[in-house]
């Protein structure tokens, strides 16, 4: 089977680039509101480019000291390691130039396709590398336009864009329920999160039900497979 | 505090969290002989994550959860992702129900 290259990647990403240009537009906004000029609020996404974390650094930038809005951007983004950890053993031929390279521009949306790719044999470092460059061009040129535009933006929220990335992870999810674990595995990690989203504040709730739901599936085939065996 | 700075210390730990994991876990070594159990619980996070991006957006989409729009779309994008397991038919598919509703 032929592998996916970057242009197919960069090709395939820009469904999810369209719902993340949605969201940049709107954090261009929300900083051009805390105060950052446009060339600042494009440089914070070229440097850190994570949505949620920009997002609350912005929110948080007039009364919240420097320490504690790192400490919250590493808090919300320690779903990373979740990801990184599980697209990592695909990586174990590429040099450490590349996985340096592809860290730099993992995202949800760009992991979320590559480990489609690799899960259906045919995803590789360039295809991983072609959806990266897709959001993340994606979302600095609209973080730009955001900002540049200032407040003459309506709220792309109400045309039904906010669905796109739910959508989009259905999508990617739906292929991946090839037996009763994995089946277990979504439903079980769909109610932990809604559970954790009630409990928990920020973006803990996807780190609780990615872990919880995962090893628990885990935890259950490993019985299953030695009961029948 | 300098806005650079704050920026770059958010950088430095974004990229932390994106690559320790991916250099620990992809050594030649390591996965050669990752343990059975590890391989079956990496083969489970993209599930398990993806459900925690979907569930909370279509049932909670403002904080609470309700069966709204997001919901009936979902669920009406549902078959077409079955059915094509393409993300983007299944966007088409979810907005299309979004906008019968909003226009009905």
């Amino acid at each position: 089977m032929a592998g996916y290259d970057s242009v197919k990647g960069f090709r395939d990403s820009l469904p999810l680039a369209a719902g993340v240009a949605t969201y940049g537009l709107v954090y261009g906004l929300a900083a051009r509101e805390a105060g950052f000029t446009p060339g600042e609020a494009v440089a914070m996404s070229l440097a850190v480019y994570a949505g949620a974390a920009q997002f609350a650094a912005v929110g948080m930038w007039a009364t919240a000291p420097g320490l504690s809005i790192v400490l919250t951007t590493l808090i919300i983004n320690l779903r990373h390691l979740l990801m990184g950890a599980s697209i990592a053993p695909y990586l174990a031929r590429v040099g450490p130039g590349w996985k340096a390279l592809l860290a730099l521009g993992m995202s949800d949306e760009s992991y979320g396709l590559a480990i489609a790719g690799y899960s259906s044999g045919r995803g590789s470092h360039l295809y991983f590398l072609g959806v990266n460059l897709g959001i993340y061009l994606s979302w600095a040129a609209s973080s730009l336009a955001g900002a540049a535009l200032g407040t003459a933006l309506r709220d792309p929220t109400a045309l039904g864009l906010g669905l796109v990335f739910p959508l989009a992870f259905l999508g990617l999810a739906v292929p991946r329920l090839r037996n009763s674990a994995s089946l277990l595995v979504f439903v079980g990690s769909g109610l932990l999160s809604i559970l954790g989203g009630e409990l928990l504040p920020g973006k803990w709730y996807i780190i609780l039900a990615g872990l919880g739901a995962s090893l628990s599936g885990a935890i259950l085939e490993g019985l299953w497979t030695s009961r029948s065996s | 505090m300098d806005k650079s700075l704050v920026i770059a210390g958010m950088a430095i730990v974004t990229y932390l969290t994106r690559y320790s994991m991916m250099a620990l876990f992809s050594g030649d070594k390591f996965s050669r002989d990752i343990p059975p159990f590890v391989r079956r619980w990496l083969d489970h996070v993209p599930t398990a994550i993806f459900a925690a991006l979907v569930f909370p957006a279509v049932l909670a989409p403002d904080g609470r959860v309700s069966a709204g729009p997001y919901l009936w779309s979902a669920l009406g994008a549902l078959p077409v992702a079955w059915k094509t397991k393409s993300a983007l038919s299944t966007i088409v598919a979810g907005v299309a129900v979004f906008w019968a509703l909003k226009l009905a």
